[in-house]
């Protein structure tokens, strides 16, 4: 009896702070609201140690966390949302370290394509960055899985960065366009054009004409199933990107809070995105310019 | 004052640290007072010590009107390291390099076009994937090159780097430092002594590494408190700091 009680209670706040959050998202909405949202999730191990918690839990309220951010920038709007979950530089933890984290990960993927999970409530679609290759065949394979369960989805995206970095992920588009010109050669060769050879040799005047350009490197950007970020919001106060969507951040919004990630709520995404607004004008003129 | 200030990194035995300045504003203002902040900012950058400047705005206006800053710094020499496109400047112990949105974007694609050409241009196709050192090489061959900045200050309305070359970008710390206009000498310092107290978690943990190397950064297992927080472990490993930072401030304090 006195469970069913604390359950009703506990529907109502719920309901409560729904109707509270829809009243703040009107009015937030009333300026211009972040198309795309990114967020380096620092502070879990720090939060354990603070709270004298067990090694691993940080993370697991880390996670508590992130469900409650996806939930609140999908209910304001936010169409994309990406999460930098596991660095290259992260396999230089300690072994035991990297194991439980990639345990988790695992764990979560699986959570995350049942029926009930909030990812099917919003319509979210979830995408994989990284350099998937460097992890575990099991974690690969459900990231496979989740890609696969929700490409139905078409309300929301959630980016995923897994086993990522920045400079590899330039190296990989770099790889990727040299792939596709020598291809391109290759069959033009093979039809007796003679366009690669001349590319390769160079023209008539001894130079080389360039063959790749910056929408061809951005093609193949592991991010370019999202548009360009709006806010990258980094907790912990820590001010430098880690190798995160450098190429991708170059007119947006970099906020960095003080609080350790299991720290954040509702209020710091209020704040974050009415800095937005008001750095909106100044951000799009230089969009444009660029 | 700027005496004490001079010796603030004289303190710390062989750290070299790069600052890049980056004005996202710097092309709205009327240019002749822009340009006389840019120069007190470098003199006061080049009192506290620091060796290395990078002035990076997206148009490139600080790269096509360099003339004023090197007169100023009237024994600038163009070293042997300028780049291709003559970025790279040294003046005694001051060395300035300028940037613009080109040197991003653009020159990674330069660069992917060098690497097709190295790696593919005889016919055959190389197997194995490019690594970051060939990327760097490229990059420098093409004339966008250049070590990482340590620190990366933003004088301008907004935090953002407004096209900063990524590669360059992987582990900087970004300070938003406000308006040109509105610039200290104060907030400058203060910036420079906050990132002397970074850390960073993605290696191994606890051990606290003693002064660094060129390049490198302090790493410890805790974040110091502010000042006026009195718990053991944490006063004496901030007084750790006060001492390679300060040591020669208390010594010309004591001394004057």
């Amino acid at each position: 009896m006195t469970k069913k009680i604390g359950d009703q209670a506990g529907k109502m706040f719920e309901y409560f702070g729904s109707f509270l959050r829809k009243g703040i998202f009107s009015v937030l909405s009333v300026g211009p609201v972040p198309d795309h949202i990114a967020f380096i999730m620092d502070g879990n191990r720090r939060y354990a140690k603070k709270r004298n918690l067990l090694d691993g839990a940080g993370h697991r309220c880390g996670y508590l966390a992130l469900m409650n951010m996806l939930k609140y920038c999908y209910e304001l709007g936010v169409k994309y949302v990406t999460i930098y979950a596991f660095s290259i530089d992260n396999f230089r933890r300690r072994p035991e370290e990297v194991q439980s984290t990639m345990q988790l990960i695992l764990e979560k993927i699986e959570d995350l394509i049942k029926e009930e999970s909030m990812v099917n409530q919003y319509g979210v679609r979830i995408y994989f960055l990284g350099s998937l290759k460097l992890l575990s065949k099991p974690v690969r394979l459900a990231a496979e899985r989740a890609m696969v369960a929700t490409s139905g989805n078409s309300k929301s995206v959630l980016s995923i960065c897994l086993a990522y970095t920045s400079s590899d992920e330039i190296l990989h588009a770099v790889q990727e366009c040299c792939e596709e010109k020598w291809d391109e050669g290759s069959a033009l060769e093979s039809k007796g054009a003679g366009n690669g050879l001349v590319f390769l040799k160079g023209n008539k005047n001894g130079k080389t004409k360039p063959s790749i350009v910056v929408k061809d490197l951005e093609k193949h950007m592991y991010a370019a199933v999202t548009p360009d970020p709006d806010i990258i919001i980094r907790t912990s106060g820590e001010t430098r990107l880690s190798n995160f969507l450098l190429w991708q951040s170059a007119n947006c919004l970099l906020y960095a809070p003080a609080i350790l990630w299991p720290e954040i709520g509702l209020w710091h995404l209020v704040w974050a995105v009415l800095d937005f607004q008001r750095n909106f004008s100044y951000l799009k003129e230089k969009t444009k310019l660029s | 004052m700027e005496m004490k200030h001079r010796s603030f990194l004289n303190g710390l035995p062989g750290v070299e640290i790069w600052v890049f300045v980056h004005f996202g504003s710097f092309c709205i203002l009327p240019s002749p007072y822009g340009i006389s902040k840019v120069l007190e900012l470098l003199q006061w950058v080049a009192d506290i010590g620091v060796k290395s400047v990078c002035l990076y705005d997206p148009e490139g206006v600080l790269k096509k009107n360099k003339e004023p800053i090197m007169q100023r710094f009237s024994s600038a020499n163009l070293s042997e390291e300028a780049a291709v496109n003559g970025r790279l400047v040294t003046r005694r112990n001051l060395t300035l390099e300028f940037v613009s949105f080109e040197d991003g974007k653009e020159a990674v694609a330069k660069a992917a076009n060098y690497l097709f050409v190295k790696h593919y241009a005889n016919g055959t196709k190389e197997k194995s994937d490019f690594t970051e050192p060939q990327m760097a090489e490229a990059l420098g061959a093409i004339g966008s090159g250049g070590a990482d900045p340590d620190l990366l200050l933003i004088y301008g309305p907004t935090r953002c780097h407004l096209g900063f070359p990524a590669w360059r970008l992987r582990y900087t710390e970004i300070v938003h430092m406000g308006p040109l206009k509105s610039m200290s000498y104060g907030s400058l310092v203060k910036a420079i002594f906050k990132y002397t107290m970074v850390h960073q978690n993605y290696e191994t943990t606890d051990a606290l590494v003693a002064v660094p190397s060129c390049g490198q950064k302090f790493e410890t297992s805790f974040h110091p408190p502010p000042f006026g927080i009195k718990e053991n472990y944490h006063v004496i490993h901030l007084h750790f700091h006060l001492f390679t930072l300060f040591g020669e401030f208390n010594l010309m304090k004591n001394g004057s």
